[in-house]
Parts: C-alpha cells; structure tokens; sequence
C-alpha cells in the first residue's frame, strides 16, 4: 500500500511538473504524451526495482536468521545486489528528468 | 606501493572506526573514496570543466549513496532491534536528496549528461572490477 501510494505521489509530481516545464510554443499533444511516457517509466522503474530490493532483503534476512555465521558474506553480496539495483532506478530518473526538461528532440 | 598501503591502511582504520565492520565492504567503500578523489582530481586539473564537474558530481553523489547504502545494509542485518523506521527514515531522505541533487545538476546546472552518467556508474565499475579481482585471486588460490 506504502509504495502504491509512493509511485501515485510520483506520478503526480512529474505529470504535475511537466506542464510547467514546457513553453506552450510545443505541441500539447507531445507534451501530454512525454509526461505519460514519464511517468509510466518512472512507475515501472521503482516497482521493478523495489521487487528487487524487497526479494534481495526479504533473502538476505532468512539465510542471516538461518545461517547467522555466514552473515558477512550475505550482507556483501546484498549490498552489491542493493547498489546494482539502486543504479538502476537513479539511471531511470536521471533518464526520465532528461524527458521531462532537457529533452533533445522537444523545442 | 608501501606509500599506497600505508594509505589503504588509513582510510580502512577510519572507515572500521565509521562502523564499517566487514573487510570486503570496507575495500569496496574505500575504493569508492579514491573514485571520488580521482573525480575531484579531475575538476581540479581541467579548471572546473563542465564535464569535469559533471563527472565529478555524479561520483560524489554515487559515492554518497553507496557509502550509506554500506553503512544502512549493515545496521539492518546486523541490528538485533531491527530498527525499521530509522532505516525507512534514511533509504526516502537518501532518495529524496539524489532526485533533488540530479533535477539540479540536470535542470538548473545544465551538465553535460554523458559525464554524469559515467560519474554516476563508479559505483558499478567499482563494484565489477573488485569481483574480477576476488574472481582472479581465488583462481590463483585453488591453482
């Protein structure tokens, strides 16, 4: 419910940000579109990536709970599973703020 | 090379007194550091370079995360009281900031993007290279 609620509050924001953005010399329809694009690609982003996440953690503490000597190795592993994951979802922002406001192909 | 252990050893006794308990999260944040300091060598040397400081950007901001991603996951695995609100607390604050720095560097500072992105893959270049070495050392090992 929490990251329903997180990707809805996203998804408002962008779509919300995006009409400031643009001059009204561009297109309403491109501009519509883009702050759809948007948002569909930054909602499925962090819904992929927090599966990830969730998964990784949600295995991390079992194999921790079950096997608490092999800790250390576990938790190495999670973070390079973590920062892998977590690039992902900032490259997707970092992607989705180029369409937003520096898109190449708009104005 | 005794010169770079020495330093090894500096930046490790620092970053185990930070609570970076494990030795291989330790070599990984402290690779990191000197990604940010060749970043940082970087802005210095090209005269603050638009990419230059794009790139120096993005490692800094990669290294930030990384290193409370280190020290997060360790608390979190480790933390017998399970401490989920602090940890829920700093994962959305740590998230908020990085979408707040990158809509600047992106919007208001107008970086170049490529640099950016190249700043902000340290963390996976960093990541790849220690696993090819642990790779090649255990080779060796069982050899």
């Amino acid at each position: 419910m929490r990251k329903l609620f997180f990707i809805a509050l996203n998804t408002v924001a962008l779509m919300g940000l995006a009409s400031v953005a643009f001059a009204a010399d561009v297109d309403p329809g491109t501009i519509s579109m883009i702050a759809i694009a948007t948002a569909l690609g930054m909602g499925i982003a962090a819904f992929g990536c927090g599966i990830g996440q969730g998964l990784g953690l949600k295995a991390a503490c079992e194999g921790t709970a079950r096997n608490p000597e092999a800790s250390g190795k576990i938790t190495v592993t999670l973070l390079l599973g973590m920062a892998f994951i977590e690039s992902l979802a900032i490259y997707a922002l970092v992607v989705n703020l180029i369409l937003l406001f520096a898109n190449p192909f708009v104005g | 090379m005794r010169q770079l252990g020495r330093i090894n050893l500096k930046i490790e006794t620092f970053l185990r007194r930070s609570g970076f308990h494990l030795d291989d999260v330790r070599i990984l944040v402290r690779n990191q550091i000197y990604l940010f300091f060749l970043g940082c060598a970087l802005v210095v040397l090209f005269r603050l370079a638009p990419w230059a400081v794009a790139f120096g950007a993005g490692c800094a901001l990669s290294t930030l995360n990384f290193w409370h991603l280190a020290k997060g996951l360790q608390s979190i695995v480790h933390n017998p009281d399970g401490a989920v609100a602090a940890s829920l607390i700093r994962f959305y604050g740590r998230l908020a900031l990085s979408g707040l720095a990158l809509f600047g560097l992106i919007i208001w500072a107008s970086l170049p993007l490529a640099a950016l992105i190249a700043g902000l893959s340290t963390v996976i270049v960093n990541i790849l290279f220690w696993g090819v070495f642990r790779f090649h050392r255990q080779k060796v090992k069982e050899a």
